[in-house]
């Protein structure tokens, strides 16, 4: 079965001091079960987009997909709205990218909202590829919920199901039919049977590790203990990200726009 | 045949407003599930609601559980006369992050002394999420005098480098698994400080996965011997030292 991590980290860590190195995070990755992964620069996120970007399209352009497919996320913050243009235009036409990663912000943690973030928005979403949007709180993913009834027609994937807030985060993003949760996250071992129960199945969720700040491992224990039929299993692991990503073996997933809720006739 | 796992940092009862359900039911179904010998049980109760309260009810339903849970008491130093009849009590614990009050707290440092004065040298659970909480317990236990050994819970990134000085420094200071969850990080807690430091502690059911928790530790690149001096040795001698309460 091939599973997908769609949110892994990519930069050093004092634990894991050479996650930067693509002979080391594919094999650890490898042995852990995952075939493809995609990775977000810890340094865009952090620090540096523009370096952050260069550097992980570099690493990865030069792994040849020996022991796990490596895909990234383009990290973008509205602060470098210039810079985030050009590396839309020179990174998003390509397969090596399957997205735009937005985190909160790095000196203030103030969650990504769409009234900030509006004209980045309106930038990406021409490229027609998922959005990732980081969800450490229910906050976080309320003003996810919102990014995602604004911009109808994008896939928006939230990452971390509102951290220890799961419950009322999953509430919040159960019914956005453009809106996606990764498992990431609280361990909590109540979180994903409540997310399936409150979505009503495992269309929504994907599998995404948040490594190195969690080994992927934790995550996987918390899928395997699912009293689930293993078609639903694989959704999770692989078979969702298939249909969100588009690789075309599990059906692409194409999100119309919503019709107006203008009354007709008027 | 494997040495018998213990986790010393087990919690049952739901987490406000809601979360798992009540009793121990489901702590020990899943202990069995997963191939824990035992565990020391802890109550939400005696987190959120009432510390001798949650006690009361934690050494009761560890004495109907045929062995398999020991009784873990909360001490509250937000209680003007905390009670510190321990009822059995093989582990004390303290939650000052998720109970809201500061290390740094002349009240703490009260009730360490209090406990000590009794002659208690069980080991001491504590709760470090917090940048800082570390090193303030660090104060508390020079000037409360106490002596048995303590086991850091929630240890993470932001306070790992803390967790480790602190460690460091006081050879009696051990660090639970429950919030080690990265890669690399319990080998990096064995490399600087060395497998007898490190106690496996789940945090489940009410908090974490217990399938999560030993997950992590099989896929820490540990060898055989260390994981086992983790999931279940060094547990052992923290709880012979102490002997019931």
């Amino acid at each position: 079965m091939s599973i997908i991590d769609i949110h892994c980290g990519w930069g050093p860590t004092p634990s894991a001091p050479t996650w930067n190195d693509v002979k080391v995070v594919a094999p650890a990755l490898k042995t852990r079960g995952i075939t493809q992964a995609f990775l977000a620069s810890a340094l865009a996120r952090r620090y540096d987009p523009v370096a952050g970007n260069d550097s992980l399209a570099q690493a990865v352009g030069q792994h040849d997909g020996t022991d796990c497919d490596l895909k990234s996320w383009l990290v973008c913050h509205v602060a470098q709205l210039e810079e985030a243009s050009t590396q839309l235009r020179r990174y998003l036409y390509t397969d090596a990218f399957v997205g735009m990663a937005v985190y909160p912000d790095p000196m203030s943690g103030t969650v990504v909202n769409y009234t900030d973030w509006q004209e980045l928005f309106t930038l990406f979403r021409r490229y027609g590829k998922p959005l990732l949007i980081e969800t450490p709180s229910a906050h976080a993913m309320a003003e996810a919920v919102s990014i995602a009834a604004h911009l109808q027609g994008v896939k928006v994937i939230t990452s971390g199901m509102g951290g220890e807030e799961w419950q009322v985060a999953i509430e919040l993003a159960a019914k956005p039919v453009n809106l996606f949760l990764d498992i990431s996250g609280s361990l909590s071992p109540e979180k994903i049977p409540f997310a399936i129960k409150t979505i009503g199945g495992v269309r929504k969720l994907l599998f995404g590790s948040g490594a190195p700040g969690t080994d992927p491992m934790a995550i996987l224990a918390l899928v395997d203990e699912l009293d689930i039929h293993p078609d639903d299993r694989a959704r999770i692991l692989g078979g969702n990200a298939r249909r969100i990503f588009g690789d075309g073996t599990e059906g692409d997933e194409t999100i119309a726009p919503t019709a107006s809720l203008t009354p007709m006739g008027r | 045949m494997a040495e018998p796992i213990l986790d010393v940092f087990a919690l049952f009862g739901p987490i406000p407003p809601a979360g798992a359900a009540p009793g121990t039911d489901r702590l020990r179904a899943t202990l069995t599930r997963n191939g824990v010998a035992g565990a020391i049980a802890f109550s939400t109760r005696g987190i959120y609601h009432s510390a001798s309260a949650g006690n009361r009810e934690t050494a009761k339903l560890c004495q109907e559980s045929g062995g398999m849970l020991l009784p873990g008491a909360i001490l509250d130093p937000r209680v003007a006369r905390p009670d510190t009849s321990h009822q059995g009590a093989r582990m004390l614990a303290l939650f000052p992050a998720t109970q809201g009050w500061p290390v740094g707290w002349l009240p703490l440092t009260q009730l360490l002394k209090r406990v000590a004065g009794e002659g208690v040298a069980a080991p001491l659970m504590f709760e470090t999420t917090r940048p800082g909480d570390a090193s303030a317990l660090h104060d508390a236990l020079e000037k409360s005098g106490y002596a048995g050994p303590v086991v850091l819970i929630g240890v993470d990134d932001p306070t790992l480098s803390e967790a480790l000085a602190v460690a460091s420094s006081d050879p009696k200071v051990h660090l639970a698994t429950d919030g080690l969850s990265g890669i690399g990080q319990l080998a990096q807690v064995v490399e600087l400080l060395g497998a007898e430091r490190l106690v496996f502690g789940s945090g489940a059911v009410s908090r974490n996965a217990l399938s999560a928790a030993l997950a992590v530790v099989r896929a820490s690149g540990l060898d055989s011997a260390t994981q086992a001096q983790i999931l279940s040795q060094n547990a052992r001698r923290l709880l012979a030292s102490g002997g019931a309460l």
